[in-house]
């Protein structure tokens, strides 16, 4: 909050002092609420490693990592393990890919406008660790044009375009933990809200929408102009009319009114309604100007608590597997968290660390409380009681990255995938030009469309007949044509601004790529989805429900292809070992982050007698993966 | 080993070694005697949705307006039923016309795509916070399973915006194949991996997480045991060849076009034979906002050549007395012609259609006006279509909470059209 | 109202002897006249309309539309109204060509007046209804209820015991009446069909309204179950090895509707054993062994029922137009 940048930089120096003493509190708080029962055992140091690079990076400790922690000897190395993974580079996916379960990010925005440069701005912000209230301000006063450099946090909007009441409802849930879609309708029946609370509520935000111009002359005109074109060429004109005129702004200037199924007495159908908060008060506005910072600073401001409950709720389930009020997007004035006083601490903490997620996260991490063994998850719905994180499954994402990581190493943190930069750079060079040069311009890309698909049949042929040729000199001479072709394909669809907004500027195969750098939602059937990604569609619609395709999926699909072929770091490293001991180890090691048992030892000596040594490093990481302990949280 | 003992075997090394009781293998209660959802007699045990993805023309399609300017380029044919006619380019659809019940005047309140599609699926008007299941859901959630080892419901095709299982857990969603010609994904052991070599691994997964199991005993941790049973027994079943199209003469599958359409009609007539609840097909290429006749021309002869193929077939092996076959679409387009020469989105009115599943054959309910700009007679909402499907299988649309603890009905409030029914 | 038809016909026939008219004779000159202007459109090869008009039982099964012949009302059966219609009507039969000759109108309305008599023509198809229905029937034919929902109101609960074992076995048990006396009992997925199974199925009896044994093994023998099943309606026998011989025990089911036997090693035999089931309205008979003579015999014998067969699926007619309908993938 700009307001409190004095205040801002006292409690900066304040905290950087005492996050032992903020964790110290918390604990304090968690075991008055344990009232006598007794709190598991700190978990071991293995437990701990695996733990904390999933809560914290989103994946598995590399081999490397777990075995440097568990032989480090410093006192405090847990704590160190912390701040340093809050640091750490791979933690922008994680939160990315949990902030976009919230906000519903898409990589395909609503009407299929492309949401890189969206997922590119969230990014940039997670790795410079904005403040959330600061995120949020950004997010709701969002305006200009949309694939303008810097300026996408216009996705927000786009998400929802066309459904302003949709998105001012989902808008409170996702920031408030308060869902109000009932009271679009009729007056929540559970909650105090009223249908009238939410319209004026909705008219903050009223007017604001996706909005087309074509270099500041109107569709109709450009239509006009393009009759006489071909199909191809005006659908070609229609995208990129879409990518460098879309933009978020005030688009209806009238004032919000009421509906005609209004309902209630005191207010009839057609009535203005003015933007008012439905607790405390936000600044005032002139009359007909954008509300728009007004609203941002009321709902991140003093006088809105559940701003800070609803992020500091979501953040601890985070870390300990519930939250202290579940469901977390359902917190309403009579709302009794589990452990009310832990509740009330956190909500204040978030506020004295003025919504550093960062920050707030190496505090709850450096509790001994969630250093300490995990609990059994309660039924579904039950809030967080207790005294250590809750063994929960992994999420898609982290089980997803996990094997990512087996696959290249720590490589898998570094940026790789989806990029906004080509969209960025096309609206950079043409959003200026006139209109008859966008004309000229669709009709080149229209025409290297076509070029690109008929090539498409040539490389179908091709690779047909490199099936079937017998393998030796003649396959390879068509399979290095195959690729020439291709080449020249891709070199023509890249001038077509088609492939350009379909282009999730992806690098390598998606094996290497973290759940973050894929499309957001991944593709239906992508393991992914398989393992319970959300389909951005709804807030927080992820799920770690179990399914039958997940286990054929986990037994048949994966650990063969991607973790045993050959260029897997994970084969590197088994190859590497000196002796099959060493070998089974560093698979523990990497798969489970601790070394085998003596148990365990017995039992994979056993099952390699008489077999290739290879052979049975295969089996032996298959049937980690396949096990429970690789897909719970330690 | 032969099939049959191979199967026992695996049955029981999955549960030996997967810390799964013998529990799972015991029917439930619900399975034994009068379900409790069962309201009706039904008429259909299966449903397949043929889903035409991007709004279908009406006019070009099921709904013809010979001799009329909205009519365009394209020009009716007569059918098997006297008095109905079809657009030009269904001829194979037209000589199976006494098999379906046409519904002329459907009607929604969706305009765009995503919404549209939507609500086709669900029967619910897509809001903010909440994803209703989808057909294949309301019906895996309202009736038992029939085949205990194969998925309620399958979509082919279906894109990454399905509804899916909406707010039912996981277990109710259907499950999504891309390609119908590429079988059921990891469903066998990966390349080079025997059967005797798939087993040991087993075992040893057995072995060495057998300690973690003991000391961290959850539902969650154990719902994964049942879960790597039910596939092992998938993996093992007989009723995997159902995903596997190579089974079907040459002949039979270039009869049902070798598109992605016509070769996920002829997987659909595989399922419901084995006991899948619901099939979903889906087939794109609807949106003719430009080159309208020319696109129409293509896209019937896939949708043509691919569910008449679907009709006849089932027909024929007596599967279609007991299957539904819905035609359905988001929205139909405009009665008028943009100036692309194409049609736009026309939510006002279009067409469906049913057959099978004790459905009249010959028949058409509800007309639109001469037109095609309005439902004239007897409108059907989409909410109806979905209540139709449910009269046929006999569901009772019991109220059921989603987990925010608001009361929904399969259906929402539509009505099903029981006069469409023999 | 075939039933009703076949119940009336000698009576009007009489009727129309007393007025002493001697009405046309159907095989001599009805049948004549049909081929000559009808049967190109209505017979073997093409089906307007569902209605075929080359054979008594077709004629008296009617078309989608319904009855075309009201016997002794010419003037109510679209045989004869279709065909005196304006000319430019256009629902004038014949569709294509010209009307039908004066002569040959009057001809037509003087049969149906005169009850519309299929002469001997009718003889050898009733004598082999008598004989297979007589002796088997345990209701006459034409008094059959197969109003499955007021027969499970008559029903008390079914034996659990019996559901239970079933259901161990791997078979799916759903209630087809709100009561949860008619069941839908499905055994394709119990593999290997025991004796058993036969068991329990006959202690269910009565409340077993469906039944798929469908690819079980169930043998020829095990059969013999359903003469145990008063009730039932759908039987799925597809992809089993049951023999011609033992559909004989069908005929013990007065309400069956419908029966799948796509890919059962039987033939005409069999499907002459089916012959006394007046309820039948669906048989399933592709990859059977089954002839045309052999369908039309049940079709002949069992007013209303439709037999499938697998042929169904013609080849593509090949239209000459530049469009291959054949198309390779493109979505």
């Amino acid at each position: 909050m700009r307001v409190a940048l004095l205040v801002l930089l006292f409690t900066a120096n304040a905290c950087a002092a005492t996050v032992a003493d903020a964790s110290a509190e918390i604990d304090r708080l968690i075991t008055a609420g344990l009232a006598g029962a007794v709190a598991p055992p700190a978990a071991d140091d293995a437990a701990f490693v695996r733990r904390a690079h999933l809560a914290i990076i989103g994946r598995n400790p590399t081999h490397d990592e777990a075995r440097a922690f568990l032989a480090d000897t410093a006192a405090r190395k847990r704590d160190a393990l912390v701040a340093a993974l809050v640091a750490h580079p791979g933690r922008a996916h994680h939160q990315f890919t949990w902030l976009a379960d919230l906000l519903r990010v898409e990589t395909r925005l609503q009407n299929r406008f492309p949401g890189q440069a969206y997922i590119d701005w969230l990014k940039a912000r997670i790795r410079d660790n904005t403040r959330w209230d600061d995120l949020v301000t950004a997010l709701i006063t969002a305006d200009g044009p949309a694939l303008e450099r810097g300026n996408g946090a216009t996705g927000f909007y786009l998400r929802d375009a066309g459904m302003p009441l949709d998105h001012a409802s989902m808008t409170v849930q996702e920031l408030l933990g308060t869902r109000v879609g009932c009271a679009q309708c009729h007056d929540h029946p559970f909650d105090r809200w009223t249908r009238y609370e939410f319209y004026q509520m909705a008219a903050f935000t009223h007017g604001v929408d996706a909005k087309r111009e074509l270099n500041g002359r109107q569709r109709k005109e450009v239509q006009k102009l393009l009759a006489k074109e071909e199909p191809q060429v005006r659908n070609a004109l229609r995208r990129i009319g879409e990518s460098i005129g879309t933009s978020v702004g005030i688009k209806a200037k009238k004032p919000l009114t009421l509906p005609a199924d209004w309902q209630y007495p005191g207010h009839a159908s057609g009535d203005a309604v003015p933007p008012v908060p439905p607790f405390g008060a936000a600044p005032k506005a002139a009359s007909g100007e954008d509300q728009r910072a007004a609203y941002a600073s009321w709902l991140t401001g003093a006088d809105n608590p559940r701003f800070a409950l609803a992020m500091a709720n979501r953040m601890f389930k985070r870390a300990f597997g519930r939250g202290l009020i579940e469901p977390v997007d359902d917190i309403r004035d009579e709302t009794v968290p589990s452990q009310p006083e832990l509740a009330a601490h956190l909500t204040r903490l978030m506020v004295e660390v003025d919504f550093d997620l960062a920050r707030f996260e190496t505090i709850l991490c450096s509790t001994d409380a969630w250093q300490r063994a995990p609990l059994p998850e309660p039924e579904p719905g039950e809030a967080w009681r207790g005294g250590a994180p809750y063994a929960v499954r992994l999420s898609a994402e982290q089980w997803w990255d996990s094997l990512v990581t087996l696959r290249i190493g720590a490589r898998a943190d570094t940026t790789l995938g989806t990029s906004a930069e080509a969209l960025h750079a096309f609206y950079d060079e043409h959003h200026d030009d006139p209109v008859e040069d966008l004309v000229a311009l669709a009709r080149e890309s229209a025409t290297a469309a076509q070029e690109g698909r008929a090539i498409q049949a040539e490389i179908r042929r091709l690779k047909q007949e490199a099936e079937t040729a017998p393998a030796g000199e003649a396959r390879r001479k068509l399979r290095e044509d195959l690729k020439a072709v291709i080449a020249k394909r891709d070199a023509l669809m890249e001038k077509s601004e088609i492939a350009r907004m379909k282009s999730y500027g992806m690098k390598g195969g998606d094996q290497e790529l973290r759940a973050a750098e894929l499309p957001s939602p991944a593709p239906p059937a992508h393991p992914l989805r398989v393992f319970g990604q959300s389909d951005r569609q709804v807030i927080d619609n992820a799920t770690r429900d179990g399914a039958l395709t997940q286990a054929l999926t986990a037994m048949n699909a994966l650990v063969d292809q991607q973790l045993l072929s050959t260029d897997s770091e994970l084969k590197r490293l088994i190859g590497a070992a000196g002796s099959p001991a060493a070998a089974i180890e560093a698979a523990y090691l990497a798969i489970l982050a601790r070394p085998p048992r003596a148990a365990e030892l017995a039992a994979i000596t056993a099952h390699a007698q008489g077999r290739p040594g290879a052979e049975a490093a295969a089996d032996v990481i298959w049937a980690l993966v396949n096990g429970r302990e690789f897909l719970f949280m330690p | 080993m032969n099939d049959l003992s191979r199967r026992r075997f695996l049955n029981r090394m999955a549960n030996a070694c997967l810390g799964v009781g013998a529990l799972g293998l015991t029917p439930s209660l619900s399975a034994i005697g009068a379900e409790p959802g069962v309201r009706r007699r039904p008429t259909a045990k299966n449903v397949i949705m043929l889903y035409m993805a991007g709004g279908m023309s009406h006019l070009d399609t099921f709904d013809p307006k010979p001799g009329t300017a909205e009519q365009g380029a394209l020009q009716a044919i007569p059918t098997s039923v006297d008095g109905m006619s079809f657009g030009q380019h269904l001829p194979l659809l037209a000589a199976q016309a006494h098999r379906l019940t046409l519904l002329r005047s459907m009607t929604s309140t969706q305009g765009a795509h995503e919404q549209g599609e939507y609500f086709m699926r669900t029967g619910f008007v897509q809001r903010g916070g909440i994803r209703h299941p989808s057909l294949g859901a309301w019906i895996s959630h309202s009736s038992p399973r029939i085949n205990p080892t194969l998925p309620a419901s399958v979509v082919l095709g279906g894109g990454g915006q399905h509804p899916g299982a909406g707010f039912f857990t996981a277990a109710h969603a259907p499950l999504p194949l891309g390609d119908p010609a590429a079988g059921l994904p990891a469903a066998r052991p990966a390349p080079g991996i025997d059967d005797e070599r798939f087993r040991r691994r087993l075992a040893l997964a057995d072995a060495l997480d057998a300690g973690y199991r003991a000391g961290n005993d959850q539902p969650t941790v154990r719902a994964y045991g049942d879960l790597y049973r039910e596939a092992c027994a998938l993996m093992d079943s007989p009723d995997l060849a159902a995903f596997d199209l190579t089974k079907e003469p040459e002949a039979l599958r270039d009869r049902y076009g070798e598109d992605r359409f016509g070769q996920g009609c002829l997987l659909a007539r595989r399922l419901v034979e084995n006991d899948v609840r619901c099939v979903e097909v889906v087939m794109g290429g609807w949106d003719t906002h430009d080159d309208h006749a020319e696109r129409i021309a293509d896209q019937c002869a896939i949708l043509d050549q691919g569910a008449s193929a679907l009709i006849a077939d089932l027909a024929g092996r007596g599967l279609l007395d007991e299957t539904l076959v819905i035609l359905a679409t988001e929205f139909g387009r405009t009665p008028t012609f943009n100036e692309r020469d194409g049609r736009d989105h026309y939510p006002k009115a279009f067409s469906c259609w049913l057959a099978g599943g004790g459905v009249r054959g010959g028949h058409v309910h509800g007309a639109t006006d001469a037109r095609g700009a309005t439902a004239t007679s007897a409108p059907v909402q989409v909410q109806d279509l979905h209540a139709t499907a449910a009269h046929a299988l006999g569901l009772a649309r019991d109220e059921v909470l989603s987990p925010a603890g608001r009361p929904f009905r399969m259906a929402d409030k539509g009505t099903a059209l029981t006069s469409v029914f023999a | 109202m075939t039933l009703v038809m076949r119940l009336l016909l000698p009576c009007l026939a009489l009727i129309a002897a007393a007025h002493g008219g001697e009405a046309p004779d159907y095989q001599k000159q009805i049948v004549p006249l049909l081929e000559a202007n009808c049967v190109s459109c209505h017979g073997a090869t093409k089906q307007k309309g569902g209605l075929r008009l080359d054979s008594r039982a077709a004629i008296e099964k009617g078309g989608k539309g319904g009855a075309v012949v009201i016997a002794g009302h010419p003037e109510q059966s679209p045989l004869y109204g279709r065909v005196v219609l304006p000319e430019d009507h256009e629902d004038i039969m014949p569709a294509k060509g010209d009307p039908l000759a004066q002569a040959d109108r009057e001809l037509l309305r003087a049969w149906i007046a005169g009850g519309a008599s299929f002469g001997d023509e009718a003889a050898p198809a009733d004598k082999a209804d008598a004989a297979t229905t007589a002796p088997v029937a345990p209701e006459s034919a034409q008094t059959v209820d197969t109003d499955l929902d007021r027969l499970a109101a008559a029903l008390p609960a079914p034996d659990a015991a019996a559901i239970a074992a079933l259901a161990r076995r791997g078979a799916r048990i759903v209630a087809l009446s709100a009561n949860g006396a008619l069941l839908d009992v499905d055994c394709s997925h119990a593999q290997p069909f025991s004796d058993a199974d036969a068991a329990a199925l006959r202690a269910l009896g009565a409340h077993v309204a469906w039944l798929d044994l469908g690819g079980t093994a169930v043998t020829s023998g095990q059969l013999e179950l359903v003469t145990a099943l008063p009730n039932l309606s759908r039987l799925h026998l597809e992809r089993t090895a049951v023999s011609d011989a033992s559909l004989r025990h069908l005929q013990q089911c007065p309400r069956l509707e419908y029966l799948n036997l796509v890919d059962v090693p039987v033939g005409d035999d069999g499907l002459a054993r089916l012959t006394g089931l007046r309820a039948l309205r669906t048989v399933c008979v592709g990859g059977t062994m089954a002839t045309d003579a052999g369908i039309a015999a049940l079709t002949a014998a069992v007013p209303g029922v439709t037999v499938e067969r697998a042929a169904a699926l013609a080849p593509l007619p090949s239209d000459g137009e530049d469009k291959p309908r054949k198309r390779k993938k493109k979505q």
